[in-house]
């Protein structure tokens, strides 16, 4: 046990703070671990503090770093971080000591920070219960990822590696790959941390959408994470089954002919092997979602959530709808990037829109539109074409791209089982009744 | 931790209490004006190195930089 993981010293240790420190000063490996482990929030102690700043600032100009140099520069004691002498041996397990009393500190006080909310009594239970998992998730998150505050060097490393990336990935995609070859060359396919809103009025597809992006996802072994609030187990079974073995849901209800019943197996096969969690317990609020997903994260890392659908989810707190329903895609934008995974939300829209549909059919639309990066909207214009009536030609409106700018896309409708297809894809040949 | 390690590290501490006590010792001069800021940066880059040399070729460096010193002659004695 490295000394110091004692009860007396759980918090801080002022000489280990020093040690990190004064060890880097001496040796120049030591200090890139310093550099790339711990950072200013690890220390405590004044002499420490000021002492890891000044390294960090001559670490980052590529000057000289020494005692000597320090004792000249800044008026700080030397002689004290001289006598706490240099850590040799065990230096990784020191700078984790650092990093776990940083945590233990911010642990500590956030649990004071909810003690205090409990005294709000203008707070409801609800609201105090979201504020404090709030608090614990910021808490848990940021220790996961550590990196959430970046200086103007980052920044601009940052810009540089993503302008690089792009550059050297024109034409490709930057995000997870939604299966649809022309929604991946508009998109550049679902970003991390994006909230992408799936918006269609009632039986144009929206459900059938999702499903068949998340089978597409699934199939490039993307861990999905779906939330049905409107059909359960059965139907999503059925229509993902539907999906993958091309025979229609509607054959389902009849006895299944022998090579219908052979493609349904294959596909029970497949699927069985794919990463797919479902929760179908209706009336979530986001911050159910919240704890669900850390829930299912713990288990396997979630690649992408998937809502299904807005309208039918708790809404956050709000003085009137519009202001609720802004609040719920907030809290899921931030949720998005908490746990660094594309959120893809399903959003209702008035029937009013049916014929040309847009964002502004939709209640509290303006707020939705404004706080989803990707916005996309089901229209078919063919909807009641009887010529069309197995193959349908239907359009997916871009009506939003945060950093890729609108666009309309062309895409294949297949009722019978409720696929969609790109329309650069081969056309489905579907399994029904002979 | 080991005896060895122990006097590495006690040793690591001496070094670095005595390169301070001499860069301080120098600066003092410096401020007297004993010598010169170049000959004050050019003992300090010495000191940081103290490391390197053994303590003969410490004072050959010292004497690169004081060519009059007393020390020069102190090494010739050696």
């Amino acid at each position: 046990m490295f000394p110091g993981t004692s009860n007396k010293s759980i918090y801080k240790n002022v000489k280990y703070e020093r040690q990190a420190v004064i060890t880097a000063i001496n040796d120049e490996m030591k200090l890139d671990k310093l550099m790339e482990t711990v950072d200013s929030e690890c220390f405590t102690d004044d002499l420490a503090l000021k002492t890891f700043k000044w390294i960090k600032k001559k670490y980052n100009q590529d000057e000289k770093i020494s005692l000597l140099r320090l004792d000249d520069e800044e008026e700080i004691n030397a002689d004290k971080l001289a006598d706490v002498g240099v850590q040799e041996f065990e230096y990784d397990s020191l700078l984790e000591l650092l990093l776990k009393f940083k945590n233990r500190r911010e642990l500590f006080q956030g649990a004071k920070e909810i003690v205090e909310l409990t005294k709000d009594t203008e707070l409801s239970i609800e609201e105090l219960k979201n504020k404090a998992q709030d608090k614990i998730f910021k808490l848990t998150s940021s220790q996961a990822q550590s990196k959430n505050r970046y200086d103007m060097e980052d920044v601009l490393n940052e810009f540089f590696g993503n302008v690089s990336e792009i550059q050297n990935s024109k034409n490709k995609i930057t995000g997870l790959s939604t299966g649809f070859p022309s929604l991946d060359s508009k998109l550049k396919g679902l970003h991390p941390g994006h909230l992408f809103t799936i918006a269609a009025p009632t039986h144009f597809g929206k459900t059938s959408f999702m499903l068949q992006l998340a089978l597409n996802m699934i199939k490039q072994e993307y861990h999905i994470a779906m939330f049905s609030l409107e059909m359960d187990v059965v139907e999503i079974g059925r229509k993902l089954v539907s999906l993958d073995s091309k025979v229609p849901t509607s054959d389902y209800l009849q006895k299944l002919e022998e090579y219908q019943r052979k493609n349904m197996n294959a596909s029970l096969d497949r699927l069985m092997e794919l990463n797919f969690t479902l929760s179908d317990k209706r009336n979530l609020s986001p911050t159910d979602i919240r704890a669900k997903c850390r829930k299912i994260a713990r288990q396997k890392e979630i690649d992408v959530v998937m809502i299904d659908y807005l309208q039918n989810m708790k809404y956050a707190y709000g003085e009137n709808d519009n202001k609720r329903i802004g609040n719920t895609c907030l809290e899921l934008r931030n949720l998005a990037g908490e746990l660094n995974v594309p959120i893809v939300l399903v959003s209702q829209m008035s029937r009013s829109g049916k014929d040309n549909p847009s964002m502004h059919n939709t209640r509290g639309s303006g707020r939705i539109e404004e706080i989803s990066d990707e916005v996309l909207i089901i229209n078919r214009p063919n909807k009641d074409n009887e010529n069309m009536k197995k193959r349908e030609t239907a359009k997916i409106i871009i009506e939003k791209g945060r950093t890729t700018g609108g666009g309309v896309i062309t895409m294949d409708f297949y009722s019978e089982i409720q696929a969609w297809r790109d329309q650069y894809d081969e056309p489905i040949q579907i399994n029904s009744r002979k | 931790m080991t005896n060895q390690y122990r006097s590495t590290a006690e040793s690591k501490k001496i070094d670095m209490k005595l390169a301070l006590q001499f860069k301080r010792e120098y600066k003092r001069v410096m401020e007297e004006g004993g010598i010169t800021a170049e000959e004050y940066k050019q003992v300090c880059e010495l000191i940081e190195d103290l490391g390197k040399y053994d303590s003969q070729e410490f004072g050959e460096k010292l004497v690169e930089i004081f060519p009059d010193s007393p020390v020069k002659e102190l090494i010739e004695n050696e």
